[in-house]
């Protein structure tokens, strides 16, 4: 290698940092942290309106950094706080972030997001943040100021006695351009300001409660000196100092309205009310069901008359041969069947991304939470069980904010028990075709409350599993529960819009991926290997097609299978379908669109609901009845049928044994629930 | 009022002993060091006021308004060790 070109990699490493600043955003929990993450980078990020969120810090790059001559911004998005103490895990990623962020001229900054309707307590936060890393590296916006009620009197008054410059914003309606602007005009101030830094080691005063969830910080040795406290009396009093300090910072700043205040009291007493508050909840969920239904069912016929009509058209055009089999039976039969769930999955996540951002979810911790501990689990825990609705590995993820390590685990191993996106196929797609639809007691829709039920069943079994651990493997005191109530807030449509369409997003690109391979593999499956011709003489095409299916590879191990689920009144192909579906639980609906594409005689557009209604056995028998689709509907409701569930409960737990054994204890549940159900359904 | 107590003595009074919509000045942030310090995070401070806004009926949690703007909700237990005496008027 010549010289010159070493010189030249030389000099493109010292100019790499000199070029770019990382920025770490800092703030309780529901500050506006990630809404401001995304207004800065432009990225899609989950946002909510209950602590605990942010549950892993993400990275994003400024979205003006693609502005000619801008230096490079980078955002980090870190776990809320509240002060230098870590109750929790995530709240020690924070810690951790914080104490290790390079230092000098060119290290990182800490931008302290602070919660206008919060401002004392959060003060006390950006107090200690700025005497433990200094006024020059700390930048401050006071977030959610809408009404612009900071005067600029207060502002300055403030901005002297904190020693730093503050940026009044409102994440939500603020031109993303002017906070931009502040933050490069500060970083560029700041960088000047280093030189006169005081030049002796600051003292970082934790409990040693809260440094066992900073366990690296015992090892450290950086610009910062870790002191750990005598007893924890040390810490509440520092704290309690700075408390003071705060308060007589603010004796002249008037604080926000109180008319939104005053407005979420009276939206509490209802929705907290002692009687009416559990009814509300229960409503407010069973409305979400219903709508998924009522508002999806005319979108999804269509999509379905279009998926089918697609397969007969190229049906016809494509010559009959492979091509033809793999592109209308796997791959049109498989990916098609699960992307008419679509208007499903975006209508869940419009209506989920509404309730958090109107700050009932921290409401219906409180409502849940005296059912909750008495199965052993914490209001803490409901976050990760809400986000299970979605999908466990976010859920698993959330969990993180659980201090005490017994309940986490016990949150953690029955969070896959909670009904999951995944389902929704499987369960729409089953209710749909064998639930009659009708009006329960006047108001209900017969399958909107089937829906309800089984999403009721997952969530009652999970906290029925967590109080045997709790009184078993994981027993131990419950954690403390106390959380701070946001204001109600009007949610905003383009949010949820936003966070939907990002969902929809996601599951197309599953479907479009993982969805299809798997199942142009199912259909290689089940076409091979083909039997000889001389054995399909004298049938006729649709045995001929019955028993080409038998022959192959799935087939035969649906036919091995068979003995086992036949208790459950499931045949040989619906035990195609089980088997797959521990891939990923959507894939038993592909593998039903494949296996009855084979199946089928004429290339009529049908769909794959219509085709399972009239499927007959040998005998002529309807091979899914009510009991059936129950049946299968329950062992969907308790299995773990998730490669990815699997993958991240390995890594939260740091090992196989838990996995295998949260893969077990549902397989027997599923096979126990399903067997009930059919023999007392037929 | 009919009666008063001249001194307050009843110092073992907690939050769990204030009824829906009655107002008290904490006395201290209970001895649970855990809890002491959530409290001291979501700004409260000994000798602050805070009135008691709903509770979720069998001992469930109690939401609680403390300053102009400020509620959060702790569990029974975690309120039975918060002490507390009663604002008058
Ligand atoms: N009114 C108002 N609400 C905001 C503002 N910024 C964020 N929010 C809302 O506050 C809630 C919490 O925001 P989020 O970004 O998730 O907070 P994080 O926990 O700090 O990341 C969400 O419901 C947001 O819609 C703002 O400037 N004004």
């Amino acid at each position: 290698m010549n010289t010159e070109v070493i010189e030249d990699q030389a000099k493109s490493l010292n100019a790499a940092p000199s070029e770019r600043s990382k920025v770490l955003l800092v703030g309780f929990p529901n500050a506006g942290k990630s809404t401001l993450f995304n207004l800065l980078t432009g990225g899609n990020r989950k946002i909510s309106n209950y602590s605990g969120i942010t549950v892993d810090s993400a990275i994003g790059d400024f979205s003006s950094n693609q502005d000619s001559g801008q230096r490079r911004v980078e955002l980090v998005d870190l776990p809320g706080i509240y002060n230098l103490n870590p109750t929790s895990q995530d709240e020690g990623v924070t810690l951790n972030s914080l104490v290790n962020m390079s230092s000098g001229p060119e290290g990182d900054l800490i931008l302290a997001v602070i919660d206008w309707h919060r401002l004392e307590a959060s003060l006390t936060l950006v107090v200690s943040l700025i005497d433990l890393f200094g006024p020059h590296k700390v930048l401050c916006v006071i977030n959610k100021d809408d009404e612009k009620e900071l005067t600029i009197e207060e502002r300055l008054n403030l901005e002297e006695q904190l020693g730093t410059k503050i940026l009044p914003i409102s994440a939500i309606s603020t031109d993303q351009s002017v906070i931009d602007h502040f933050i490069r005009e500060q970083l560029a101030i700041k960088k000047t300001l280093n030189k006169d830094v005081d030049p002796r080691k600051k003292i970082l005063t934790i409990s040693s409660q809260a440094l066992s969830y900073v366990p690296h910080l015992t090892s450290y040795d950086g610009h910062i000196q870790i002191h750990v406290a005598a007893d924890d009396n040390e810490v509440t009093h520092l704290i309690n100092q700075k408390h003071q300090q705060v308060r007589n910072i603010l004796n002249h700043v008037k604080g926000p309205d109180l008319q939104p205040s005053q407005l979420s009291e009276k939206i509490d007493k209802i929705t907290l009310h002692p009687l009416f508050g559990l009814p509300i909840f229960l409503g407010i969920f069973y409305f979400i069901f219903h709508s998924i239904y009522t508002w999806a069912g005319p979108v999804m016929d269509l999509s379905e008359e279009l998926v089918a009509k697609l397969g007969e058209v190229i049906g016809q055009t494509l010559p009959p041969g492979m091509l033809h089999d793999l592109l209308v039976d796997g791959i049109i039969g498989g990916v098609g069947g699960v992307v008419v769930f679509l208007p499903q999955i975006m209508i869940l996540f419009f209506l989920l991304s509404l309730l958090e951002q109107s700050g009932y979810i921290s409401r219906a911790a409180i409502i849940t939470d005296r059912i909750m501990s008495f199965f052993g689990l914490g209001g803490k825990a409901f976050l990760p069980y809400m986000s299970g609705f979605a999908c466990a590995i976010p859920g698993i993820m959330a969990a993180r904010t659980i201090p005490d390590h017994k309940e986490r685990m016990a949150t953690i191993l029955t969070l896959p028990l909670i009904t999951c996106s995944a389902r929704l196929p499987v369960y729409i797609l089953l209710i749909g075709t064998f639930v009659p639809d009708y009006t329960v007691m006047g108001i209900f829709n017969s399958r909107a409350l089937s829906f309800f039920f089984l999403y009721f069943l997952g969530s009652f079994m999970a906290l029925i599993i967590a109080k045997v651990l709790r009184l078993s493997f994981f027993k131990g005191p419950t954690g403390n529960f106390i959380i701070d109530l946001p204001h109600y807030q009007r949610p905003h449509f383009r949010i949820a819009l936003k966070q939907s369409w990002f969902k929809g997003k996601t599951f197309l690109k599953k479907a479009g991926t993982v969805i299809l391979g798997l199942s142009i593999l199912i259909w290689l499956l089940s076409t091979f290997p083909t039997p000889s011709e001389s054995k399909l003489e004298n049938m006729t095409e649709a045995q001929q097609a019955s028993y080409t299916l038998e022959y192959s590879a799935l087939g035969r191990m649906g036919k091995t299978i068979e003995p086992i689920i036949k208790p459950l009144g499931m045949d040989w192909k619906i035990g195609v379908g089980l088997l797959v579906s521990f891939g990923a639980r959507e894939l038993f609906v592909s593998a039903m669109g494949t296996i009855y594409s084979l199946g089928e005689v004429d290339e009529e557009s049908e769909t794959l609901r219509e085709k399972l209604k009239t499927e007959v056995d040998s005998e002529g028998k309807l091979v899914f009845d009510l009991a059936t689709a129950w049946s299968i509907l329950i062992f969907f409701v308790f299995s773990l049928q998730c490669t990815s569930t699997l993958a991240i409960l390995k890594k939260e737990t740091g090992g196989w044994k838990y996995p295998i054994l949260g893969f077990s204890y549902m397989l027997v549940l599923a096979y126990v629930g399903s067997f009930l159900t059919f023999n007392l359904l037929s | 009022m009919t009666y008063q107590t001249p001194i307050i003595t009843n110092s073992s009074m907690t939050i769990t002993d204030l009824k829906t919509g009655q107002k008290a000045t904490l006395l201290n942030l209970g001895s649970d060091s855990s809890i002491h310090l959530k409290l001291l995070s979501l700004g409260l401070l000994p000798g602050d006021q805070i009135s008691i806004l709903n509770r979720v009926p069998f001992k469930g949690p109690i939401s609680i308004k403390h300053g102009k703007t400020n509620y959060f909700a702790l569990r029974h237990k975690e309120a039975s060790s918060i002490e507390v005496e009663i604002v008058k008027g």
